[in-house]
């Protein structure tokens, strides 16, 4: 439900398992989905945010109010008074906390930045993950994508051949 | 109107029973084992766009080994929209300054078939980095079919570097930039190479950085080419040793940064673009007219009375001068 609280209108978001949590329009509008809905004008209720549990939706809140500019978890007095560059170190910074946490957890933030199409979180989770894919062996890779073998063993020798190169 | 009635649902898997049980890795170093299948697959997964879109992000030689994963994994990599094919992204270790004729051959086979395998898929980016260019195997043949494949519309950046040591200079084809190519590049750079658009070729409208190191482009071709590139932002010429005169047009009206390194025959810069901010300067002295709007200036001065020129002439040619950086032997020697 669309609130009002100290001039800046809020926006409720409801996960599947009940949760509720009210956040500032800007926050809640670093997701591109959420903003489309409200500029659309379908957001005078709760939002329901399908497949992403209250646990992941509460670190995505946490993401979005960390990056929303001029508001957030340093503020906007901290925003007048620090330099561009060193807001922008002690995000990655910040970042570099934040991501700190399992695979299940890091591949549900990925599938909810995806769904909620919010760049910065995507970019995040994706190239934490990039930097494990790299010098793992293929079978590790597949492991860790989850993902099955799926060519026939001439299959894989020919694609194998053809990349070769990638694996010397 | 929830998300639930939405209609840009994507598929996405059970979300209790993605978060229970987190496969561990054990360090298998065998890619043909394909035991323990189910214990180690039963991690949670992603939907394939998801994935197909981490792929795009990884370097060449991990996006290649990737694609040997899966079917999913190889339509992904057809698609892969960065190819940065440098000796170093094609697995040749850096710090190799000359290669045998057969290393190169292997280089340039690579490259074929990279490029072969992803004609006609939309690259976005293409960074092609080639040594003792048109050496061993490498032609102007091969080159403008490798360029051709890459450079259709939809195209983002372009990053050409040729090292040659030959006199008879690689003619970059300007055509390329007329099918509609030219319309969706935002990124140019060419080095070494010769460049000559001429009137109405190419309307790079998207263009936002244009860079030219040691180019062989005169003046009125580069006029050419910055008259039609009205969203550039910055332009960087380094060892353009054919410009004589640089003349910035008006209708650069984003234009907000100009870097002019050591181009040795340069007598005038001369800027009409309404709000440069920033100006870099290497070189001799030469007439600048930068305009009002400039207000960080970086000169870089040899054999020439830089601080004397400062101190005579920038007051009245850029009133609004917040920022000065001026590095000169010239004038240490007289301190």
């Amino acid at each position: 439900m669309a609130t009002r609280e100290a001039g800046k209108k809020m926006i409720m978001l409801k996960s599947p398992d009940g949760m509720e949590f009210e956040v500032e329009e800007a926050v809640a509008m670093e997701s591109q989905t959420i903003r489309k809905m409200i500029e659309d004008d379908c957001a005078d209720t709760a939002i329901l945010i399908p497949n992403i549990n209250s646990k992941i939706l509460s670190r995505v809140i946490e993401y979005c109010n960390k990056h929303v500019p001029t508001t957030g978890a340093t503020g906007a007095a901290a925003s007048d008074t620090v330099a561009p560059a060193a807001l922008a170190e002690d995000l990655k910074i910040w970042d570099a906390e934040f991501i700190k946490v399992n695979r299940a957890t890091r591949f549900n933030l990925i599938q909810a930045a995806s769904y909620l199409n919010i760049k910065g979180l995507l970019d995040l989770t994706s190239q934490t993950t990039i930097d494990t894919i790299s010098d793992n062996s293929l079978e590790e890779i597949r492991s860790f994508l989850s993902t099955k073998n799926d060519y026939l063993p001439e299959e894989e020798q020919t694609i194998r051949r053809e990349n070769q190169w990638a694996f010397q | 109107m929830s998300m639930q009635r939405g209609r840009h649902r994507r598929p996405t898997q059970g979300r209790k029973g993605s978060v229970t049980s987190v496969a561990k890795r054990k360090g298998s170093h065998d890619d043909n084992s394909r035991s323990d299948k189910k214990l180690r697959y039963s991690g949670p997964s992603l939907p394939e766009a998801v994935w197909h879109h981490i792929h795009s992000l990884l370097p060449l030689r991990d996006a290649a080994r990737v694609a040997c994963v899966s079917h999913s994994f190889r339509r992904s990599w057809r698609c892969f929209p960065n190819l940065s094919l440098t000796r170093e992204t094609l697995g040749l270790k850096g710090g190799v300054d000359e290669i045998s004729s057969k290393i190169a051959l292997d280089l340039a086979k690579r490259t074929e078939h990279i490029l072969k395998n992803h004609s006609g898929v939309g690259v976005k980016a293409l960074k092609l980095e080639i040594r003792e260019f048109p050496f061993f195997s490498t032609s102007r043949d091969d080159l403008n079919r490798w360029l051709g494949i890459a450079v259709r519309p939809g195209i983002e950046e372009l990053y050409l570097r040729l090292y040659s040591s030959h006199a008879d200079v690689y003619n970059f084809p300007c055509t390329l930039l007329l099918d509609g190519s030219g319309k969706s590049i935002r990124h140019l750079h060419l080095g070494e190479c010769a460049f000559r658009p001429t009137a109405g070729v190419g309307f790079l409208r998207s263009l936002t950085s244009l860079e030219l190191y040691d180019m062989h482009i005169t003046g009125d071709e580069l006029m050419c080419l910055l008259s039609s590139s009205v969203a550039l932002e910055k332009l960087t010429l380094v060892y353009c040793h054919e410009l004589i005169f640089l003349e910035i047009p008006s209708l650069l009206q984003r234009l907000s940064h100009l870097v002019v390194h050591d181009c040795l025959n340069l007598e005038v810069i001369k800027n009409k673009a309404p709000y440069l901010y920033s100006f870099e300067y290497s070189g001799a002295l030469v007439r600048l007219s930068l305009g009002v709007s400039l207000q960080n200036l970086d000169i870089d001065a040899s054999g020439w009375d830089v601080i004397h020129y400062a101190g005579a002439k920038l007051p009245c040619m850029v009133p609004n001068l917040e920022a000065l950086n001026i590095h000169s032997s010239y004038v240490v020697i007289f301190l």
